[in-house]
């Protein structure tokens, strides 16, 4: 179909009239049903049809040609937030999308040089490049999930008169577009570090994967809480912020476990964040000693996070959408 | 049809919870277009936002098996730092398959006279230019009901009678859930009417008649504020 040379479609109606599965009647049925006026337009029309014209629209959105299932409502709109989002966030730039992956690709780096550089002293059997890497991607992808997810809805409220659009969707397009992000900027810093000589023996790959997939369903979690408290308490924008960072000496980016006393080690072993990052330094190197932690831990953290979110974002949706 | 069930709304103030609906009960037609009729403030926009499912009564429910489509002519959502070009295209991809979301964006330019000017960022559009994008992205779309407030006809006297007789083609394959004070433009586009009164929510056959009943309701009050205030 050439969409260029366009007919106006102003006199058009017959065409979607037949395409509707419930309109499917013969042409002459509809005259019928519509009346004279209606019959001669419809006899202009098959002139018209005849007469071999373009037409650019000849079907209904899908949206009534075949219902689509919630599911794929949901995808849809998610998959369109995503766009949106990667648009808005990096678009402007010259480089655009590679700035997706420069800008928190270059914050990790340099993090990672200062730190193997000042804090590299101790031998736990991974170089620390890596070591670092595993602790501080993670830890990015957390961070910027929940502290995203506290003005997914503001950032987002003209669009929900779109009603195929739910709060939550906005949040589940951040925690996609985030996990796209990291996985690519891991990949790329370990193939960064490597070729700067660090060893990277990726043992288990199926446990890397789990523990950033971990990561990403607790933030989630995490998130749709956060959305719901960014909604009604505007200062936790400030707030929250604050009180996450902390998180970041307490989630293991900076130490192993077993380099904390044994007598802090039980407390700090509570933050699923931990674990998650551990199992990824085990993961990415046989030799390192692995603290006593569990990747089922951090699913189980994982999925307590999304039970409570859904839950409070189930009994706020309405007022989030009529806000 | 919609079937509006023990529709209740309020909001909540200082002074506790104001009622805008309690307890509607009524059935919109199958293939009528409706216009929503009452005085400034009455909840003429927030019911209509509710048939169109995109506020939530607090109690009850609103039940339709008809596609309802987004405010038409809603530039609300655009992303100013976006295209035209890119806004619309998520708005396909909210609610157009993949394959027809190039006719829909070719049919979009076309329409809102928008030419080089889809694609460039909409914070660089004039009021109208803008308003014209929102309008025929929402033409692009066929939707049981087109929910539609306050439309006024946008652009030069070319683009309305283009819109005005793109809204009278829409007319005979869907319906209107219009808010309007203007009372002709009701007639113009709806065969029945919903009243918004202070002693309820009433569907009136004829439009006429709910105009009648509109204003006496108005004059009424009238007479009672006089008294009050002599």
């Amino acid at each position: 179909m050439v969409t260029g040379t366009t007919v106006m479609p102003l006199a058009d109606t017959g065409n979607k009239s037949a395409a509707h599965p419930a309109r499917k009647l013969s042409s002459s049925a509809v005259s019928i049903a519509l009346g004279s006026s209606a019959k001669k337009r419809a006899e202009r029309r098959e002139q018209r049809t005849t007469a071999g014209q373009e037409r650019v629209f000849t079907r209904l959105p899908s949206l009534q040609r075949a219902k689509r299932s919630g599911l794929q409502v949901q995808k849809a709109v998610v998959f369109a937030l995503f766009m949106r989002e990667l648009r808005t966030r990096f678009g402007r730039y010259q480089l655009g999308y590679l700035w997706a992956l420069l800008e928190p690709g270059i914050h990790v780096l340099v993090l990672v040089t200062l730190f193997s550089f000042f804090l590299g002293r101790v031998k736990i059997g991974i170089s620390f490049p890596v070591f670092f890497v595993a602790g501080i991607v993670p830890w990015f992808l957390f961070n910027n999930i929940a502290v995203r997810s506290l003005k997914a809805v503001n950032a987002n409220a003209g669009l929900f008169n779109y009603k195929l659009l739910k709060p939550i969707d906005t949040v589940l397009a951040r925690v996609a577009l985030e996990l796209l992000i990291y996985s690519i900027v891991y990949v790329a810093l370990l193939a960064v570090v490597r070729g700067m000589g660090a060893p990277v023996h990726i043992s288990n790959l199926f446990k890397l994967i789990g523990s950033f997939i971990a990561v990403g369903c607790f933030a989630t979690g995490i998130g749709l809480v956060f959305m719901v408290i960014g909604e009604f308490f505007a200062e936790s924008e400030k707030i929250v912020p604050m009180l996450i960072q902390p998180l970041y000496f307490l989630s293991g980016v900076l130490v192993s476990a077993n380099q904390i006393p044994v007598d802090y080690r039980g407390y700090l072993l509570w933050n699923p964040l931990f674990h998650a990052i551990e199992v990824g330094r085990g993961a990415l190197s046989p030799n390192y000693e692995v603290g006593e932690v569990s990747l089922f831990y951090v699913f189980v953290c994982a999925l307590i996070a999304n039970v409570a979110g859904l839950w409070v974002y189930r009994i706020s949706e309405r007022k989030l959408m009529s806000r | 049809m919609i079937t509006l069930k023990n529709v209740t709304k309020f909001y909540k103030t200082t002074h506790g919870k104001h009622y805008v609906f309690r307890d509607i009960n009524l059935v919109i037609p199958e293939g009528k277009s409706v216009g929503l009729i009452g005085r400034n403030g009455a909840g003429k926009s927030t019911l209509l936002r509710m048939l169109g499912g995109i506020d939530k009564p607090d109690a009850g429910e609103i039940i339709t098996q008809k596609s309802i489509s987004w405010p038409v002519g809603l530039s609300g959502g655009f992303q100013g730092s976006m295209t035209g070009r890119e806004n619309a295209k998520f708005v396909c991809r909210l609610y157009a398959a993949k394959d027809e979301i190039r006719e829909k964006l070719a049919y979009v330019q076309e329409f809102a006279d928008m030419d080089e000017y889809f694609d460039m960022p909409v914070n660089t559009y004039s009021a109208g230019m803008r308003s014209r994008l929102a309008f025929g992205l929402s033409m692009a779309f066929d939707f049981d009901y087109y929910i539609i407030d306050e439309v006024t006809a946008v652009g030069d006297a070319s683009f309305k009678r283009k819109s005005r007789e793109i809204m009278r083609e829409k007319k005979h394959k869907a319906n209107f859930l219009m808010v309007s004070h203007n009372f002709s433009t009701i007639k113009n586009y709806c065969d029945i009417a919903l009243l918004i009164s202070r002693g309820g929510v009433f569907i009136h056959e004829s439009i006429n008649e709910a105009i009648k009943a509109y204003m006496k309701d108005e004059a009424a009050k009238n007479v009672a504020d006089a008294h009050a205030i002599s």
